[in-house]
């Protein structure tokens, strides 16, 4: 008899037994964290790497690092305020109107319609953001031409002025956020509907019978418990519109000149045109940079405003 | 062992199975040759495969293998086949146009195929006699040729000959000049209750489409000669540009042109008379059986001195098949595969061929325009659109500013100082 054999057996045969489900467990996530690896974690290292060497991509055997000169390259580049400013102002106006239309559309849809109204509505919020980006752009084209476009013709029709849609640098970024918050306001709206549809219709009734009037209970009820939904899709919404490249490429090509171009087109542009892959690295590690810096900024706040139940 | 244990494995099995494959024996050993090319469009692949599958017959030792990469322009094809080459892809042969071709020479990605060329000179005369002499010299770098010309396009004005007999119009004949052409435009321009519902001309914020062939025709290049200098500080090249400027905004017989806005509809609508373009025109008119369209050589300012932009198939100096390449690119430009890059009525093709007996014959004639001679006739005096080794950093810069420009957002002589400066800092002056 030796010690092992003092063991209570009932603990051996369950170590046994964990340790075969632990193996069972991580040969499940394995191919998800394979998939991680190799086309998250791996770039993001490779990126970095890159950002300290001039990488020609194609000619990869000539690079050599040069440290933070990519780097001291973009801050100097006249060019990379105006893609940056052009990103935040996207990245603002696309916000807020996703946050507010996108919650006004929901409050709308969660009344009660007959089923085939209410499935009608949804599928036609829900339709351009699963319509591809290029053929949206090139109907949009079509619709905001200044001299033969439809808008202007019903614009004209209401007695304002032909508007440069696509022509002038100002009405140009209206046009990329009109078109990016047309494609993607279905997916803000349905998330928002199923928060809606999560808040307990006792606390309504029990307003009802209080006496409260509707802005109190959209004040009192209906924010405070849709906070976290609206917290949800603030972070989604400053990553995804901070990464704007589509809409704004395929609708603009980031004209006229740079006046909408984004972050993410600068850095395909010197990435796969100029073929410049240590520079666009570079720029792409800031972009990520400031994504990071704001997404833990709105975490810090959201204590003051995020209710969770 | 438990079931789900033996699973796994199986599937490891699998797994290993597929990635190191079954060897083959028995089987001849064929040369493997890897071809990459621009798909202009889905319609276009039944005629590649053709002539992929009369190579096959013709040579049976050689395994060809396509790529069709598509895309919307000659630059967003070659950044595609450039991250091919960076993922260590690199084909054998692949298509490449003007624009590509200083990029690959100088970096040595191209081999030079001059020996070849010198040892089957005598198979090869009855080609060089059939093609113009400017279509080979620029794909020459330093003395050394690259590629031999397979098809090219020029730049031509597209008229409507309805419109123009409408407005009382004659066609223009070849010898008109910048004037007659403004005067075309203006006469063409319908205003209707306070709208223009019908342009004289289109144009798009393009290099090789709209700013050139007026720097051209006002004999001045947007870079000097030997294309190592930017020549935007010529007061020619500002005035060619405020031409295109004054078309939209002083003559208003142009409309503002945008990102996405189609000439080609709008031209088959009626909504405009003339546009500028090479062949390529023809893959959505005949389709689409429009063809009240004719063409006519561009206007002559100062000179008439027509753009041109040539394709061919490079060897890559990665090329471990030199002489199956060699044979495919042989093959490419022989009669019988230009032959049909004339296409048809029903099969409408947007290049013209480089052999001159193939872009003048009687097959061309059967194929709107009737004016198709203005294709090659114009090469007598023409030149290659300016295209560096670091022609999409040039093409981008001066796009952005020519964008502004045309957008009224910048002069066309501020405008051209600023790109000159930011082109000649890309250029190393």
């Amino acid at each position: 008899m030796n010690a092992t054999d003092l063991i209570n057996p009932k603990e051996k045969k369950s170590r046994s037994v964990q340790c075969k489900e632990a193996m069972a467990g991580y040969l499940f996530i394995f191919p998800t964290m394979l998939g991680f690896l190799i086309f998250i974690l791996g770039p993001m290292l490779a990126a970095i790497i890159l950002s300290c060497f001039s990488w020609d991509l194609l000619s990869p055997q000539e690079s050599h690092f040069i440290g933070l000169t990519n780097f001291s390259r973009f801050f100097s580049d006249p060019r990379a305020a105006a893609v940056y400013l052009n990103t935040f102002f996207f990245v603002i106006c696309e916000v807020g109107l996703f946050i507010s239309i996108g919650l006004l559309v929901a409050m709308a849809l969660n009344r009660t319609f007959h089923p085939i109204i209410q499935y009608s509505i949804k599928i036609s919020y829900f339709f351009p953001y699963v319509t591809s980006t290029a053929v949206a752009a090139v109907i949009w084209s079509f619709l905001f031409g200044t001299d033969l476009g439809a808008v202007n013709y019903y614009l004209g029709l209401l007695g304002v002025n032909k508007i440069p849609w696509l022509t002038s640098t100002d009405w140009a970024k209206v046009s990329v956020i009109i078109v990016d918050v047309w494609k993607n306001i279905g997916f803000y709206s349905l998330m928002f509907l199923a928060g809606l549809q999560n808040i307990p219709a006792q606390l309504y009734e029990a307003a009802n019978i209080d006496g409260v009037n509707g802005w109190q209970r959209f004040s009192k009820i209906t924010l405070p418990l849709l906070s976290p939904t609206v917290f949800f899709l603030m972070i989604i919404g400053f990553i995804n519109s901070f990464q704007i490249f589509d809409t704004p490429y395929m609708l603009t090509r980031g004209g006229p000149g740079d006046a909408t171009r984004s972050v993410v087109m600068y850095i395909y542009e010197h990435g796969f045109s100029f073929y410049d892959m240590g520079f666009a690295s570079a720029v792409g590690l800031t972009l990520f940079v400031i994504i990071i810096i704001l997404t833990i900024i709105q975490f810090h706040f959201s204590k003051n405003w995020v209710h969770y139940r | 062992m438990k079931k789900y244990q033996l699973f796994l494995i199986g599937i490891l099995i699998l797994t290993l199975i597929l990635a190191v494959g079954i060897p083959q024996t028995g089987a001849a050993k064929k040369e493997r040759l890897e071809f990459v090319f621009w798909l202009t469009s889905p319609e276009a692949l039944p005629g590649w495969q053709k002539t992929f599958s009369d190579f096959a017959k013709e040579n049976p030792n050689i395994e060809l293998v396509y790529t069709p990469v598509e895309a919307d322009t000659w630059g967003v094809y070659v950044d595609k086949v450039a991250t091919l080459i960076a993922g260590g892809k690199a084909p054998d042969v692949m298509w490449v146009a003007t624009e590509g071709v200083r990029l690959l020479a100088e970096r040595k990605l191209a081999r030079p195929i001059d020996d070849l060329v010198k040892r089957d000179s005598k198979e090869l005369k009855e080609y060089f006699d059939d093609v113009a002499p400017s279509l080979i010299d620029s794909f020459k770098v330093k003395g050394k040729l690259y590629q031999l010309p397979y098809s090219w396009n020029n730049m031509v004005i597209y008229y409507n000959p309805k419109l123009l007999e409408k407005a009382g119009l004659q066609p223009p004949k070849a010898d008109w000049t910048k004037d007659d052409f403004l005067n075309y435009a203006k006469a063409l321009t319908v205003v209707k209750d306070g709208k223009t519902i019908q342009y004289g001309f289109a144009t798009e914020v393009g290099y090789f489409t709209s700013s050139i062939p007026w720097m051209f025709a006002n004999n001045t290049n947007l870079l000097k000669d030997d294309w190592t200098a930017s020549n935007l500080d010529d007061p020619k090249v500002v005035e060619a540009v405020q031409f295109v400027q004054d078309l939209i905004y002083k003559y208003k017989v142009c409309p503002a042109p945008a990102a996405g806005f189609n000439i080609f509809n709008a031209f088959m609508s009626g909504n405009v008379a003339m546009f500028g373009a090479g062949r390529w025109p023809l893959m959505t008119f005949l389709p689409e059986k429009f063809k009240d369209f004719n063409i006519q050589v561009w206007p002559k300012w100062k000179t008439q001195v027509t753009e041109f932009g040539v394709d061919g198939f490079p060897i890559l100096s990665s090329s471990k098949n030199v002489s199956a390449s060699w044979k495919l690119v042989k093959y490419m430009t022989s009669k019988s595969v230009l032959d049909r890059l004339v296409g048809s009525e029903d099969a409408p093709l947007g290049n013209i061929p480089a052999r001159r007996s193939l872009a003048t014959g009687t097959e061309m004639a059967k194929i709107p325009p009737a004016n198709f001679q203005a294709f090659y006739g114009s090469l007598s005096n023409a030149k290659s659109v300016p295209a560096p080794a670091q022609f999409n950093k040039v093409e981008s810069i001066w796009l952005r500013y020519y964008g502004l420009i045309l957008a009224n957002e910048m002069s066309a002589a501020e405008g051209c100082a600023k790109a000159h400066q930011e082109i000649n800092k890309i250029l190393g002056k």
